[in-house]
């Protein structure tokens, strides 16, 4: 087994690579003058996605189909008919089938490709919801970061969209349904329900769990995303983050990092990840082998875990770390040091 | 023919040299022979709706061009990226009144290193 991290920066892409998870060695810059916000890779046809931006060349989907060594762009598709600009594509995220694929863009919308990346079409139902006009950027813009698909039930997934929420459609992205209840927002007008500023959501399918980090609070919800249950007055040191994971196997663990709020948004005295056993229930803070004093920041797409067992989890920071864990958070080490600002950390393991 | 100048970064991403004379009578007819020859790269350069994409320029001949200018043979046009730094956010702003003297473009504001 070989783990393979993804590294999207503003200054492009790496792919850090290992066969024990304790040394790694660094591929890249790949995609150079692109700010890649995500990538993914698809096992079933061993394609890799780079969600990104050129500000001369505008939004693409980049792909890969080996490992990074030669790329193929395309934005054929990515536009809005009512002439609303897509300036960025934030996610990218393998769909029910090898070639089918979901990217999340800003302005905020989602857009789906049949063909393995070549052309996209918009998920319109999704902007005709009666509860757009509500739709509000956050400081990194009015994006659609994350996109979670149920595996058992081909009609159902889920979206995030800061800031607006969470919604979901049962009908194949023909409706969608707003899904905040529970979930706090101080500078939002009293029980208005969209508008939520998601910083991350995850979907677990095994438990039929949802899972999110929010600009107020970290939150889970046990049905479907009806409801939600606030999870982060239990020990975590800030109720303000940006990135999450869950565990591969099991859904009672979650990874966040705790970032000082409101304003000040580093890591309080020193690098930690933060891992609950019990669903939320407690929470301790996961220090060994990672540096204090640091003031660091890891953005929304800046955690991943590798699915392997134990659990391989990476966190990067804008000041250019990735550190890594090969032992589901119990001690730590940098995998790559000295890259630029990171966007997005994301890890699978290869035959 | 003309001589068309490919910028760096669209040089890198499709394997692209640094120029390549097409058959052209317009730069819009130029960008589409570009296409052609290496799929997609139309798209880097235009806009979902037809135009120039806002951080890049034309010149032809050292004069600032738009898609319509009328192209004789042997005519070189060049697709300018902006230069990165300075300002961030508000007004973004390029001087399209200038001369391009070489390689001297000035802008009236910049983008976002």
């Amino acid at each position: 087994m070989q783990a393979m991290v993804m590294v999207g920066t503003r200054k492009g892409a790496f792919l850090l690579l290992s066969d024990d998870r304790r040394s790694w060695e660094t591929r890249g810059i790949l995609l150079p003058g692109w700010e890649i916000m995500h990538m993914a890779y698809d096992g079933r046809d061993g394609t890799l996605y780079a969600a990104g931006f050129s500000w001369p060349l505008g939004a693409a989907v980049a792909r890969s189909k080996d490992l990074g060594e030669t790329w193929e762009y395309s934005s054929k598709g990515l536009a809005y008919e009512d002439g609303d600009k897509v300036t960025k594509v934030w996610h990218v995220e393998p769909g029910r089938r090898p070639g089918h694929l979901y990217a999340g863009v800003e302005q905020a919308g989602l857009f789906e490709s049949n063909d393995g990346g070549v052309t996209f079409s918009e998920v319109t139902g999704l902007r005709q919801v009666p509860t757009r006009s509500l739709w509000q950027p956050g400081n990194g813009g009015l994006c659609l970061h994350s996109i979670c698909v149920d595996p058992d039930n081909a009609q159902r997934m889920w979206v995030a969209i800061s800031a607006a929420g969470t919604y979901r459609t049962d009908d194949g992205g023909e409706t969608w349904k707003p899904l905040n209840k529970g979930v706090q927002g101080d500078f939002l007008p009293e029980g208005q329900e969209v508008g939520h500023c998601v910083h991350k959501l995850l979907y677990h399918p095994g438990q039929k769990l949802l899972f999110q980090q929010n600009h107020q609070g970290v939150y889970r919800s046990v049905d479907l995303g009806e409801t939600w249950e606030r999870l982060d007055g239990n020990g975590l040191p800030s109720s303000f983050g940006f990135p999450a994971a869950i565990h591969s196997r099991d859904p009672q663990t979650y990874y966040v990092v705790p970032l000082k709020a409101d304003m000040t948004r580093v890591t309080d005295g020193g690098m930690a990840v933060w891992r609950t056993r019990d669903g939320g229930q407690s929470w301790h803070a996961l220090r060994e082998g990672l540096p204090a004093p640091a003031h660091l920041v890891s953005l929304r797409e800046g955690m991943g875990v590798d699915g392997a067992n134990p659990l391989g989890i990476y966190v990067g920071t804008t000041t250019g770390q990735v550190f890594a864990s090969a032992n589901e958070g119990e001690s730590w080490s940098i995998a790559a040091d000295f890259l630029p600002n990171i966007l997005s950390v994301s890890a699978t393991t290869l035959p | 023919m003309i001589e068309v100048r490919i910028p760096t970064l669209l040089q890198q991403m499709y394997g692209a040299p640094p120029a390549i004379a097409v058959d052209a009578a317009t730069p819009l007819a130029a960008i589409a022979a570009l296409d052609q020859r290496w799929s997609g790269m139309g798209d880097r350069i235009l806009e979902p709706n037809g135009a120039l994409r806002p951080y890049l320029l034309l010149f032809v001949d050292g004069d600032y061009a738009t898609l319509s200018t009328p192209l004789h043979a042997g005519a070189q046009m060049r697709i300018v990226p902006s230069i990165a730094g300075g300002e961030h956010g508000s007004d973004i702003a390029v001087d399209r009144s200038g001369h391009m003297d070489g390689y001297r473009v000035s802008f009236a504001k910049t983008m976002q290193a």
